[in-house]
Parts: structure tokens; sequence; C-alpha cells
């Protein structure tokens, strides 16, 4: 086994660093949804590294010229943020490194600790949980080795295995990549380049498939109650700040450790249980402010309770329906409507289960109004109604909503909801004298906004009747929901004549599923 | 003797001959159809863009410039003896650009500000136009980055996109995921909250969409001495027309800085054809 690492060597370890990140492209890709979810991060560290390749191949190998290419090869080809991190944490290492002829164990230690440096430099505010903390954590893995006796493969060995430890924290400080259960893409590749050379050096390859295995195909699962209760977060300013003093220090407190700035000025973060050693080791260099202590245990109790954001629900009948609610966000739709009014100890239930301490509601029915109101006096949330009438209101309404203050939101939905016409085909339930115009128990009549224009014996054509008389030059957009009892061939013939005939008029037309009418629609 | 160099990428969609008016640099991103490689303005006009965009099976790839591409740019500048440099870029939120760029300026020997405009297309290039001003009436480095970064936080915006599909995508949706999958046809307006693409309102009927980014515009612009504009469209321009016509009988102090830019290959990537960007601010 080798003790140190020569010219010839490190043009050998850059390529087996790029094979092995094109081995793993796919697999870092994946894992893609910081900062920009593109799932281009395997492309574009393969394609950094892949201009050092090129670059090596034309240097000569002397350490410092080896060096130099390596820097200018990765500046060139650096794609994507992290390919520009890495670039970067190859020229800290590379700048370190020139100035030997061959890397001892403590060249590489040192080289290391320059490459997190330069790293955390270039980037104006630095991101915890991506492959910056990644570096971070490697080089602090290898510092207290004892630097000259420790064999190069040892250290390499525990540089890789803090680089594993901190890739699988990566979550806990970006709230990103817990919610996708992912670690960081850009730190799983630095994996990848460290378990590449390692493996190398070895003799044994990269063992992808292990890697693959923990990081890519097991979802991450955040331990959510942290051992340490206060998360503590401050700026302190001084004159020539030992940064690595500071986290040596801050290591013995907690963890999450965080010292970031330079000389004069540096963030400090840590979880700890105790904030006030944490602020001694501040007070003790210079002056602190904007300190920030977190009760982490009670935001994790916090966040598992209910959400500030409103949630939608509606009252409707038909799946068709339902499902058209659903996916403009409404969150539960109680089955009710005409002749079916669900009571108001169910519309209370519905709004228990809504993740939410603010609801807004759309009865949708003249009839389900006052039900809705009255659980709204029961309900222990913050209830608003937009009272809907019918299904086309309720379906505008929710078309409006948005997020942002819930009072304005409510204001605009009920606007929505008054600026749309809603009709409906149904049969009569008996006969009846409307004006001169006779109606036979079972003919079908169209109401629009209640008042009924037009009966007949097929319902299509008492459709096309109201839309004659009803549709404006205003009008823009025509919307139709159809039952069981029309077919969707029937309802193609339809969708053509509109279209010739308000040929100003965007037309849509649904399958509702609703009983009793025929046919509900809109215009608008 | 301060003298600052302006720097821009090719994502405020402004044509080559601006930049060379103007004395600015421009860097462009890079737009890939599987092999075939095209700086952004520079190798694809819009034009070619979209026709190639509805002929090709695949989604086109966009790249931020690289690291060495900013050092060379500030390094040209500085050989021409400015002093100073702004690189103002689109929104960090959407691209790796504003990366690119910081870590170039650690290269150089000269100061260089790297702006994150938390913005695209128009709304750069309201910022970029306004620095142009600031230095050709002998404003300062201070003075201008101050503005930039006041402009950046200023900029409101409105988009109109006739699909979300691109978007989506290419992994730029952000929170207007929300918008995704309904079953009825949606006309989605778009904003831009700090960098990242939200959604602000839904509209049902394309001829509802002027109307409501009208109404939007005008509750938010009430007693303004001057508003500045910049209208983006991709591929037709028509739309840009009538809404510009439409805020015209409004009878506010507006100045249309840009009306007809053209949404060119990079942003055009995430917009689709058919999209319609709308930028503004109050001047104080």
């Amino acid at each position: 086994m080798k003790n140190s690492l020569k010219a010839g060597d490190i043009v050998e370890l850059v390529k087996v660093a790029y094979l092995s990140l094109k081995s793993s492209e796919e697999e870092i890709n994946e894992l893609n949804v910081f900062p920009v979810p593109d799932g281009d991060t395997g492309t574009n560290l393969r394609l950094t590294m892949e201009k050092v390749v090129e670059e090596i191949q034309r240097a000569p190998t002397r350490m410092d010229e080896i060096s130099k290419a390596i820097i200018y090869g990765a500046l060139r080809g650096a794609r994507g943020n992290s390919g520009v991190i890495l670039s970067q944490i190859l020229r800290g290492f590379f700048d370190e490194a020139s100035q030997k002829e061959e890397l001892f164990s403590d060249d590489i230690i040192s080289s290391l600790k320059r490459a997190k440096e330069v790293a955390y430099q270039a980037v104006r505010k630095p991101v915890e949980g991506t492959m910056l903390t990644v570096i971070k954590d490697t080089y602090r893995g290898v510092k207290d080795l004892k630097k000259k006796e420790t064999p190069l493969i040892e250290v390499l060995e525990k540089a890789l295995s803090s680089a594993k430890n901190s890739l699988r924290r990566t979550p806990e400080y970006l709230p990103i990549l817990k919610e996708a259960g992912v670690v960081d893409a850009g730190g799983f590749g630095l994996v990848v380049i460290l378990e590449g050379i390692t493996g190398f050096l070895r003799g044994e390859g990269l063992r992808k498939e292990e890697l693959v295995r923990d990081f890519v195909r097991t979802p991450i699962l955040v331990e959510e109650s942290s051992k340490f209760q206060y998360c503590t977060e401050f700026l302190m300013r001084g004159g020539k700040i030992n940064r690595d003093e500071i986290e040596e220090e801050l290591e013995a407190l907690g963890d999450s450790i965080v010292v970031a700035g330079d000389e004069r000025q540096v963030r400090i973060h840590v979880h700890t249980n105790e904030p006030d050693k944490a602020l001694a080791c501040g007070l003790r260099r210079g002056e602190i402010t904007e300190v920030k202590i977190n009760n982490m245990w009670e935001e994790i109790e916090k966040r598992a309770s209910l959400d500030e954001k409103p949630k939608l629900l509606a009252v409707a009948t038909g799946e068709g329906i339902k499902d058209i609610f659903k996916s403009l966000g409404v969150e539960i739709v109680v089955n009710g409507g005409q002749s079916m009014n669900p009571s108001s100890s169910e519309i209370l239930e519905a709004l228990k289960q809504l993740k939410s301490k603010k609801a807004i509601v759309l009865p949708n029915n003249k009839n389900v109004i006052l039900t809705c109101e009255q659980a709204q006096k029961l309900s222990d949330k913050e209830v608003y109604i937009v009272p809907t009438a019918t299904i086309p209101q309720g379906i505008s309404a929710a078309v409006a909503f948005r997020e942002g203050e819930i009072g304005e939101v409510t204001e605009e939905m009920k606007e929505a909801a008054s600026e749309v016409k809603s009709g409906e085909v149904t049969r009569a339930v008996r006969d009846a004298n409307l004006g001169k115009e006779k109606i036979k128990k079972g003919d079908f009549l169209a109401l629009v906004d209640g008042e009924i224009i037009s009966t007949g014996k097929n319902v299509l054509s008492v459709f096309k009747k109201t839309l004659e008389k009803m549709v404006s030059e205003e009008d823009s957009v025509i919307t139709v929901f159809y039952n069981d009892e029309l077919r969707k061939e029937e309802m193609e013939k339809v969708k053509k004549w509109v279209e010739n005939k308000f040929p100003h008029c965007e037309l849509e037309i649904k399958w509702g599923g609703q009983p009793l009418y025929p046919l509900i629609f809109s215009i608008e | 003797m301060e003298k600052v160099g302006l720097v821009t990428d090719s994502t405020c969609d402004l044509p080559l001959s601006y930049y060379k008016e103007n004395d600015v640099l421009m860097v462009p991103l890079v737009v890939r159809f599987g092999d075939e490689i095209f700086k952004d303005w520079m190798d694809i006009k819009p034009d070619e863009f979209y026709q190639r965009l509805a002929e090709a099976s695949e989604l086109p790839k966009t790249s931020q410039p690289t690291v060495a591409d900013f050092i060379n740019a500030y390094n040209a500048l500085k050989n021409q003896g400015f002093t100073h440099i702004i690189s103002l870029h689109l929104s960090s939120k959407l691209s790796g650009t504003v990366g690119s760029a910081e870590a170039a300026r650690g290269e150089v020997d000269i100061p260089v500000e790297v702006v994150d405009t938390k913005m695209i297309s128009g709304g750069v290039a309201l910022i970029l136009r306004s620095l142009i001003e600031m230095r050709r009436n002998g404003s300062s480095f201070q003075e201008m980055v101050k503005k930039a970064y006041e402009l950046s936080e200023k900029i409101s915006t409105l988009g109109y996109l006739s699909t979300l599909k691109y978007l989506e995508l290419g992994g730029r949706i952000g929170k207007a995921q929300a918008l995704v999958g309904t079953l009825l046809d949606i006309k989605p307006l778009l904003t831009l909250e700090d960098g990242v693409v939200a959604p602000y309102k839904r509209v049902r009927g394309a001829k509802k969409v002027i109307p409501e980014i009208i109404r939007s515009f005008q509750s938010k612009v009430k007693d303004a001495k001057k508003v500045k504009i910049a209208l983006s469209s991709a591929g037709d321009i028509e739309e840009a027309k009538r809404l510009r016509s439409e805020l015209e009988k409004l009878n506010l102090p507006l100045e249309f800085v840009f009306s007809q830019i053209q949404i060119g290959s990079v942003i055009g990537t995430y917009t689709g054809p058919g999209a319609l960007l709308f930028f503004w601010y109050v001047e104080s």
C-alpha cells in the first residue's frame, strides 16, 4: 500500500474520480431537488470532471503543473451549482497540494482543509446541507488524526466514512431534502468520488451498488427529535477570530455546527442543550448580535399540529364534479346537494378532519348554506363561507381560490361566484302552467339562476334553446357537466353545435355524474 | 477615476445589438437539443428556437455559463480599463449562473458585484437599462449597485403561460406546482416570489387573462407618478400588443421601456411558446 501520492498517482485518481462520477451520473441526477430540481447534478459534475481529465492529459507530470491543470480544467468545465462548488473544492485542494512534490497523509489533511475554506469563500451565502457541509465534515473527520503516522489509506477511509455520515444528515439542514426524502445530490457526488478513489487505492474499485442502496434507494428518514433542544444562532464580531478553535469548543456542546465567515465576523450555529455556554463562547472573543434561540422540541410539536393556511371544503354530488373540485384544490368534498342535503353534523365532522385551523366552505346549494352556517357556529375553527348557491358558482369560486389573506381571498371568491350564470336542465315532477306554456310531468325544463328559460321533450334541444337565449356577446366561457342519461357521442354533437353558434366562446364539456340533472352548465 | 463595466447574461432577452450600442458585455447561457449546442441569442435566435422546439422529440436542456466564461468576461473589461464591474443575472433560484459569476469574481483583481436580480427576461432588462442610464449620467459604482438591488426587490411580475408543461418538465415550476392537474382548462397567472415561480391567480378562458392582468396591475399602481414597464413574449407578440393597448387606455403615467422583448431560447425552454411576461416598477 502506498504511503504517498505522486503526480502520476494524482493523474490516475482524477480519471478514477471522473469514471466514478460517470458511472453514477443517473443516480446523482435522480437525487437532485435543490437548488433547482432539474435533475442534472450528476451530468454537471461529470461534465466538470471531464474538462479536468482533458486538461491533465496535456500537462507534464509534475505536481505543480498537474495541480494547475486540474484547477484550470475545473474552472473551465464547471457546470451547475454543484459543478461550481466542485471546482472550488479542487481549486483549494490543489492550491495547497501544488507546493509539494508528493502528498503524504498530513498533506492530504491540510489540502482538505484548504478545499473546505475555498469552497465556502466562493459562495456568498453558504447553504448547509449541500456539498459544502459534506466537504466540511470530511475535513473535520480527519483533522484530529495523527497527521504523520496515520497511513494514507486510513486517512482516506476516515474521510470517506465522515463524508457518508455527513451526507446522511444533509436532510436535517435542508427542509426541501427532508420533504423529498433524499440526501443532497451534490454531496452524494462527493461521496462517489471519495469512494471511487479509496476503492481504487484499496485495489477494489467503486462499490457503487452499496452506495446506491444506502443513499439513493433507501428513503431517508430524519430523526425528528434531536437529542439537542435549542437551535442557537448568532453573529459574532471581533479581531482575529479563529474559526477552528470556536468549532472545537462548540463540538463539546452539541451538533449541527456551522461557523462561517472571516477573521472579523462569523455566523455561528449550533444545536445544543446549553445555549448559554454557546453564547459565552462568542462573548469571550468579541461582541455578539442577532442572537436567535429556538426551542426545537416545541417547534416539532407545533409542526405536528394544524396548518395556518386555509383549506377548502365543498358540498357536491356526482363523482365527476367531485373530482373537478378536488383538482381545483378542494381538500374535502362532502356528499350532498339538491334533495340530499347534508346535516350540519356531517359538515362539522368534515371541518374537524381538515388539516388546517382555517376553512373556506362552498355550500353549492341554496338549502345547504344555512346548514353550513350552523356548522360554522359550532366549529372551533375559523370558518369562512362563500355562499355559493349552485355548482357552477362553487366551481368559479374554487378557481378564484389562492394563497393570501383569507378575508381578501374570500371576497374575491364571492365576486367570482357572482360573475357566472348558472343553469341546469331537469325534469318536471308534475304538470304545470308556465305563462302561456304548459309543462307535462316528465318534460325537460332549463333554469338559469332559478328562472325557467325553456321547456321541451328533448333534453338537448331544450339546452340549445336556452343557450340561444342566454349567451351574450360579453360571455367567453361555457362549461357543461352531463350525467349518465347522455352519451359522450351526443355531447360531441352538442360541442360542434356550440362552437359553430358561439365562436367567441371557449367550451368545455365534462362528465359530472350528478343525479337529477342531465345537464348542469355555466355561462360566464 | 471610476469606470464601471456592465456584465449581464443572455436571459435579459435583448438583441446583441443592444449590448453593443450600450457597451454591455453579455455572457450567454447555453441550450442543448440532444447533442447540438447553441449559445443563447448568439447561435440561436428566438424564431429558430420555437421552430425547433415545436419539432423536437425531446425537450431541450439549458446550462449556465462556466466560471471561466465569467473570468474571461471580467478580465476583458479590466483590460479595457474598467475599474469596477456590476454583473446582473437571472434569479439564482432558477439558474446557477449567479453561482458561476460568484466563483469567478474571486479570480479577478478589480471589484465585481454579482447581483442576483431574482428576475428573468424583461425584469433583468429593466435593471440593466436603468444602470446604463446611471452610468451615462456619471453615477458612482456604489450608487449603481444600490439601485440594482433596490430594483430587484421592487419589480413586480405577472406572467401568463399557455401551458405549464415546459415549466414543470424543466423543473422550474416552484410553488406553481399546485396549479398542475386541474381537470378544467384553467389559465394560470404566475408571478415571481423572491425569484421563485409562484401562482398568482387562476382564471377560466383565455379572454379573461388580459382583463385580469389589468385589474391586478391597476390595484397595485394607484397614485403612482411613473411606472416603467417591460413586456416579453415567446413567439407571438400579438398578446403583448393587445396588453399594451389596454394598458394605455388606463390613463396612468406609463413608460414602456421595452414592449417587444422576444423571449430567447433559454427562458423559452421553460415558458414554452405563447408566453407573455409583464414586468413593472413604480419610479420614485
